[in-house]
């Protein structure tokens, strides 16, 4: 117990170690898989419960939470998947209507669109982030 | 009808005592003085809907086959829960869950099972269930647990056990069993 405690406690240290050991050469150019250019935006997609021919489905969607009232979107839809090029580092939330009989289900998820970013030799890149709300209805 | 069913079950497990501390004669040692060693197990409570992942640490006594623990138990992906509002309106958040609980079991019976020493345990896990929805400031009511448990222990010489057994955590969640199987990793730290 004690050998597998060291070697996890070993295997911190030498990742914690690594990101301050790069063969750095800040005279040349970042590598070519780093963007530099600051990325803004990203995909936010909407996953519906939808039957094609079926009646549509209303969906909201939110800047923040559903409670800051901040609609940026609304229609009533016809397919199971929308996607929105929105702003990163922002809170979206959204709601899906489902009539049943004479009942109504509310679907709502939300999550943070993050701008994704790693350091290369004091170069900052900038990563594509992409987040999918789930309104399927269970 | 199932809590008759369970309530059987641990009947069952709790008769068969007698039988299985006959067989005690090549485990002897045990029943005799406290010795306490700290532990930390891995823990998964799960059914066909649900999981929970959690780790703890505690104490277990080798000599009288008890255990004590603190747990911390989440469920390590987000699922989708409907609650009825009223007669017109269900809503269906994305909720996260997390579970803090004080786990107490005891071991019990000697045997061997494919030449692995075996024994039985019940305890509980007793806690509260936290959580968060996504995409609102709304969280769900906590839920305060008495989950008993039972099953069976393998033993590897007092420093490691692997319990498999079952659980009944009532969560309040309508589309989640209550019925649960549990498995437990167990490493004593000295």
């Amino acid at each position: 117990m004690k050998i597998i405690l060291s070697l996890f406690c070993l295997s911190c240290i030498l990742v914690s170690c690594r990101k301050y050991n790069q063969n750095c050469d800040t005279s040349v150019s970042p590598s070519l898989s780093c963007n530099t250019t600051p990325i803004t935006e990203g995909d936010v997609t909407i996953r519906l419960s939808y039957t094609p021919g079926g009646s549509g489905v209303p969906v909201a969607l939110y800047l923040g939470d559903i409670e800051d009232e901040y609609i940026i979107w609304y229609d009533t839809v016809y397919t199971d998947k929308l996607t929105f090029s929105l702003p990163n580092r922002q809170n979206y939330s959204a709601e899906a209507y489902y009539q049943i009989g004479n009942q109504w289900v509310i679907a709502l998820d939300g999550k943070r669109l993050k701008q994704r970013t790693s350091d290369e030799c004091g170069y900052t890149c900038y990563y594509e982030t992409n987040i999918t709300l789930d309104l399927r209805q269970k | 009808m199932s809590f008759l069913i369970k309530i059987s079950v641990l009947l069952l497990v709790l008769s068969t005592t007698h039988y299985v501390t006959a067989q005690k004669s090549s485990f002897s040692g045990y029943n005799e003085s406290v010795v306490i060693r700290p532990i930390m197990s891995i823990n998964n409570d799960f059914n066909l809907q649900d999981w929970y992942l959690g780790f703890s640490g505690g104490v277990e006594d080798i000599g009288y086959q008890w255990g004590a623990k603190l747990s911390f138990g989440f469920r390590p992906f987000k699922k989708s829960v409907q609650f009825q509002e009223n007669d017109y309106i269900i809503r269906q958040y994305q909720e996260k869950k997390y579970f803090l609980s004080i786990d107490l079991d005891k071991r019990f019976g000697h045997f061997n099972l494919f030449g692995v020493h075996t024994q039985f345990f019940a305890g509980s896990k007793n806690g509260i269930l936290l959580g968060t929805y996504a995409g609102t400031r709304k969280n769900p009511e906590p839920v305060w647990v008495l989950a008993p448990t039972a099953g069976i222990c393998f033993n590897f010489d007092d420093t490691a056990f692997i319990k498999l057994g079952y659980l009944f955590m009532q969560d309040k969640l309508v589309n989640v069993d209550n019925n649960r199987m549990s498995l437990t990793f167990t490493f004593t730290l000295k």
